[in-house]
């Protein structure tokens, strides 16, 4: 099969939303948590084979690599019911299981240590699919493992495969309370370089957003985890459905990304869902067995515009953007995944219905519109909505994200605070070079994102560019030829 | 001498009439009163009239010709069954004449008192008879009328205002309409078109190919045993409008061919289909026969058709209720097959998914296997194409799906730009085997319309391919911190977004579309006809909308002619565009100058497509292209643009 898609789980936040991915994808496709392709899904139209590859004894397993440093999470999910579902290889927990301590540094040497021991893994998996397609990482960008090692990964991935694509689904601190991890600006920081060196495309997710959406539209009070990484497997099993079930676009990776990434930085994404369903729906369709599904179905008739125009409100966006007081940020490009019972002739309607209204702000550098893709969705999974959609957009006010990570990274470097526990690691042993260059790095992220608003953003890439080369370019410009022979 | 005259009058097929010498010897002067004489010549001329038709009946309507030896006007008219028929039926009607006459003579025997004149008066009643008959016999002649246009020049004469011609329309008509009853009787029960003169309406025209001998009168034998019966005989059927009588209308001409056709599906020989396993179920409840069509009802459907004969004229409205009730049960035997056997709908979405490319992973598969096992393309032939099918259809494990789709590359005269190559892709044919009840939504020119889309959905895929590989491939350059040049983004960026959206238009606001709705009228249990309809209604909406629908010269993308001189401007804007796609997926990146070049190209050509869209939308009500413009003009960048341009 090709087009198989390798997906690396880093750290407690990674290797939970990633479990949660999986389950959620068992379902989706009748696989039983043991990895035995259930009764009534023998005949499905759908292509398992991009996640899934199968054994000998025909069962089902995710290629999927779970890695931490710490043991806790991957016990829960090897104590689970899904513990046979995972290639037991394919899980890898560091021997001494002391984690890295919320520590980006000490995260990012630990992956230097045991790069030889992980990429065995990732090297054996990728030899195993027919066309690999890229990488899919699932981290945050707040602790030690799921940054540090992340960013670690990311690096080595595009050398290692410079011709696989790296998306990541990167989950983002929740700014509205304190974190108890003081030095998460920090680790935020230096993975967000990563994030725009090294990545193909990032979708974000935010966890002040997530929640928020948890609180105002699901009506939970005080959201749990589950709840939130629940929020975060649909998006994301979502977002897979064209590379899942045959459809006639965005049957792969790159068709999915590229009409949404117009120029390599830029590629930052953020997502909406809608209906979102309530709390007891949620949890009902986790542990959700079609046999068992005793409830009665209220299928609400939601039309196609509706969907698409509550995708477009802020409120739906799992990013917290906060308020745009100019209202110059504008959308670069979207996606719409429709699924449901839709009538085709209703996308024309809805789409010219969105432009006469003026619902969506484009960016005035270039043509740009909202691609809609009807997908199907999983027979084995009953929704009570007729029709929901995913949008996968790409918007210039996610830079306010960056920006106030930004603000607080500049407040504890000012103060110099926490700076010991980074300085013990190799890559500060030196100097905290490597923290101005990422800042700087970030800065500029958000100066493009800034740029990509005005009229004349192609003539600020260009001279930005040149600007970079001067920089940054020098530092790697050893690695930059070996590659480029490889590469062009 | 009375005598005389009305012996002539009885037997007026020999050789001239008997009587006429009479004007040539002195016999009239002697026997005949002066004042008679004029009567005498008059009796002559109808006499002579008279003869004409009789001569006329007695050579085509008479057991054999050797009667009148003679009829030197015999090439002048046509020949075939109608034209016997009408003689019978001319025969019959002067039977009125022929009693006459006899009685005539019977009173002539009795009392010899009666002048030439008594025979004259009698003889003149018929006067407007023989007329008119005269007239339907020159009409036939002057004409050269034939088959169905004898039955149709007697049917313009039918509501006659004379009672007594009206009564003689009728006695000649009738035998004629029996002919035509009999032609269609054979073709709507049995597919049988038993006419070597050309005389009924619906013609079979053999292929120059499988000609052969078919041409000649043997042609109708082999139509007998079903086992000779090929699959493209049935296409070859078709309405004969030169021959369509006025009392059939177009559309009950089509209802009568499809009747017939769907009686030749029935009769196509299914053995050859029958070993594959698929089909193995229809086995056991139907028996492969024309009775398996009829189930019995043919004789009911027989009589049907023979009760048209109890009338003296043809009813238009009986005889449309005729063939209405038999279509109607023919087609909806057919769909119930169609639908219950042969799962229709899932032959329609098998049909999507390839033909119209729903399965996009499978073509981006085949595209991968065609083009990453040769580096170069030139070494690309035949071969490749159906390998990289057959690969790609077992790696995406379609396998099943694909058993009945083969792709072959066929050969054309046309030459094809070698710079160009999605003009290869021209030559691929994409066959179908369809299950045996669907062969009527599955003509020859159906596939090749089929062919057509694929054939542009596929070239609009490969060249998103293309980009995509282009676009990966800055990315990746990006990551190594020497950035592609931004220029070269930002036309990668446009070509991208136009092929990214004319491929949504096409997918969802054409083909998804159209789609459901011919799928609704499955859903709604209509008959096979309406089904038959709906799917032709979107096939030619598929084609129209994707502005595939093109004149034969044109149908092959010629991409050597500029497209601005192309008959039809949207479509060639599109091709023009494509070749810009694909000569961007190979420049050379260092050579800004090429890439600006292409640039300005692709203005050109979006400007112009955008405003032939504008003014083509305000022009009419277009929708499709209204969609197009909508989706490629969202967010107004292209129009604006288009006039910054004027503006300068």
């Amino acid at each position: 099969m090709p087009s198989e898609i390798i997906t690396l789980q880093l750290g407690q936040c990674g290797n939970q939303i990633g479990f949660e991915f999986w389950k959620r994808l068992c379902l989706e496709h009748g696989i039983s948590p043991s990895g035995v392709l259930e009764e009534f899904a023998t005949d499905g139209m759908d292509r398992k084979d991009v996640f899934f590859y199968q054994a000998d004894d025909d069962h089902y397993i995710p290629r999927a690599v779970l890695l931490d440093l710490e043991p806790r999470v991957i016990n829960t999910i090897m104590t689970s019911a899904y513990s046979k579902l995972y290639n037991p290889e394919n899980v890898y927990l560091s021997k001494h299981g002391g984690g890295a301590g919320n520590n980006w540094a000490s995260g990012y040497s630990q992956g230097d240590k045991l790069q030889e021991e992980i990429f065995d893994i990732i090297d054996r998996e990728a030899d195993g699919s027919d066309s690999l397609e890229g990488f899919v990482l699932c981290h945050s960008i707040a602790g030690g493992t799921g940054s540090g090692m992340g960013s670690f990964l990311m690096e080595r991935l595009a050398d290692r495969y410079p011709k696989k694509l790296i998306q990541t689904y990167s989950v983002f601190p929740n700014q509205d309370e304190i974190s108890d991890v003081v030095v998460q600006p920090y680790n935020s920081m230096l993975t967000l370089r990563r994030l725009t060196t090294a990545a193909d495309s990032v979708v974000v997710l935010d966890n002040t957003a997530l929640n928020r959406i948890a609180c105002d539209r699901l009506h939970i009070q005080n959201p749990t985890f589950t709840q939130i990484n629940t929020l975060v497997s649909t998006i994301m099993s979502v977002s897979t459905t064209t590379l899942r079930y045959p459809s006639y676009m965005n049957n792969n990776l790159i068709g999915l990304t590229a009409p949404l990434i117009p120029t390599p930085q830029l590629h930052f994404l953020m997502t909406g869902y809608t209906p979102l369903t309530s709390d007891a729906n949620l949890s009902s369709q986790v542990n959700h067995n079609p046999l068992s599904s005793h409830q009665p179905v209220n299928v609400r008739k939601t039309t196609v515009l509706d969907v698409m125009r509550r995708l477009l409100q802020p409120k739906n966006m799992m990013v917290s953007t906060g308020p745009d007081k100019t209202n110059h940020h504008c959308y670069i490009s979207i996606l719409n995944i429709i699924q449901g019972e839709v009538d085709p002739t209703q996308v024309h309607k809805s789409l010219q219905r969105i432009r006469e209204r003026k619902l969506a702000q484009f960016i005035p550098w270039g043509p740009t519109s909202i691609q809609v893709a009807l997908s199907r969705s999983s027979p084995y999974v009953q929704s009570n909505h007729r029709v929901s959609g995913l949008m996968l957009a790409n918007h210039t006010s996610i830079c306010s994200l960056f920006e106030r990570t930004l603000n607080q990274y500049d407040k504890l470097r000012k103060r110099g605070a926490f700076l010991d526990q980074f300085r013990r690691e190799d890559i500060f042993k030196d100097d905290l070079t490597e923290l101005d260059e990422s800042r700087e790095i970030v800065d500029g992220l958000v100066q493009e994102y800034e740029a990509a608003t005005r009229m004349d953003y192609l003539q600020f890439s260009t001279t930005r560019r040149a600007d970079r080369l001067d920089g940054v370019g020098d530092a790697k410009s050893e690695d930059t030829k070996s590659l480029n022979s490889g590469d062009l | 001498m009375i005598h005389d005259i009305l012996l002539s009058c009885m037997s007026l097929s020999r050789k001239g009439i008997g009587i006429k010498s009479f004007l040539t010897t002195n016999v009239v002067e002697e026997f005949m009163h002066p004042c008679e004489r004029a009567i005498f010549e008059k009796i002559i001329d109808i006499l002579s009239s008279l003869s004409e038709i009789v001569r006329f009946a007695k050579f085509f309507g008479g057991v054999s010709q050797r009667d009148i030896s003679d009829f030197s006007d015999a090439h002048e008219y046509s020949t075939g069954y109608y034209l016997r028929n009408f003689a019978q039926g001319i025969e019959r009607a002067l039977d009125d004449y022929y009693k006459e006459t006899a009685e005539l003579e019977t009173i002539t025997e009795q009392n010899t008192t009666h002048s030439l004149n008594y025979i004259y008066n009698s003889l003149e009643q018929h006067l407007p008879i023989i007329i008119f008959l005269r007239k339907l016999i020159n009409d036939a002649r002057i004409q050269k009328l034939n088959g169905c246009q004898l039955l149709e020049n007697l049917h313009v004469s039918y509501d006659h205002g004379d009672i007594r011609l009206k009564k003689i329309i009728n006695k000649v008509s009738r035998p004629v309409k029996l002919a035509f009853l009999s032609h269609l009787t054979h073709w709507l029960l049995f597919g049988i078109i038993d006419d070597e003169y050309a005389e009924f309406f619906i013609n079979y025209r053999p292929n120059e190919g499988v000609a052969k001998s078919s041409c000649d009168k043997s042609y109708t034998s082999t139509n007998s045993p079903p086992s000779i019966l090929s699959e493209e005989e049935i296409w070859q059927y078709e309405i004969r409008f030169s021959q369509l009588p006025s009392f059939v209308s177009a559309v009950l001409a089509e209802k009568i061919l499809f009747v017939g056709q769907t009686v030749l599906v029935f009769k196509l020989d299914r053995r050859k289909i029958k070993t594959d396993s698929w089909i193995s179920k229809s086995q056991a409840p139907f028996c492969d026969d024309i009775g398996e069509l009829w189930n019995g009802k043919e004789g009911m459907f027989c009589n049907l058709i023979e009760d048209l004969n109890q009338d003296d004229k043809i009813d238009v409205f009986e005889l449309e209720r005729a063939i209405n009730q038999i279509k109607k049960y023919v087609s909806q035997r057919l769909s119930e097959i169609a639908v219950i056997e042969d799962d229709l709908e899932r032959q329609l979405c098998l049909i999507k998914d390839f033909y119209l490319l729903g399965r996009g992973e499978f073509y981006l598969e085949f595209f991968r296997q065609l083009y990453e096992s040769s580096e170069n393309f030139a070494e690309l032939n035949n071969k490749n194409y159906t390998k990289a099918f057959e690969i790609a259809a077992n790696v995406m494990a379609t396998a099943d799906d694909l058993e009945n789709f083969s792709l072959s590359v066929q050969k054309t005269t046309i030459d094809l730009d070698e710079s160009c190559e999605f003009a290869l892709f021209q030559n691929l044919h994409l066959k179908y085997i369809y299950k045996w009840p669907l062969n009527l939504l599955f003509s020859p020119t159906t596939i090749e319309r089929y062919n057509t889309v694929f054939r542009f959905l596929l070239t609009v895929r490969k060249i998103q391919y293309d980009l995509q590989l282009v676009w990966a491939r800055h990315k990746w350059t990006s990551k190594t911190g020497n950035p592609v040049d931004i220029k070269i983004i930002s036309l990668r960026n446009h070509l991208m977004f136009f092929l990214d959206n004319l491929q949504y238009y096409i997918q969802v606001d054409v083909l998804e579309c159209q789609f459901s709705m011919l799928m609704n009228v499955i859903a709604s249990k209509a008959d096979f006809e309406e089904i038959q309809r709906a799917h032709s209604v979107f096939l030619a909406n598929v084609l129209s909308q994707c502005f595939l629908l093109t004149d034969e010269t044109d149908k092959k993308i010629n991409t050597s002619q500029p497209a601005r001189h192309s008959q039809y401007p949207v479509y060639g804007t599109i091709l023009e565009i494509f070749s810009l796609c694909e000569k961007f997926s190979v420049v050379n990146e260092n050579n800004l100058d090429d890439v600006d070049r292409l640039e300005d190209r692709f203005n050109v050509a979006i400007s112009g497509l955008i405003k032939l869209l504008v003014n083509i939308k305000s022009a009419s009500s277009f929708g499709a292209l209204s969609q197009l413009l909508l989706r490629l003009d969202f967010n107004r960048w292209f129009s604006l643009k288009r006039h910054e341009v004027a503006a300068l």
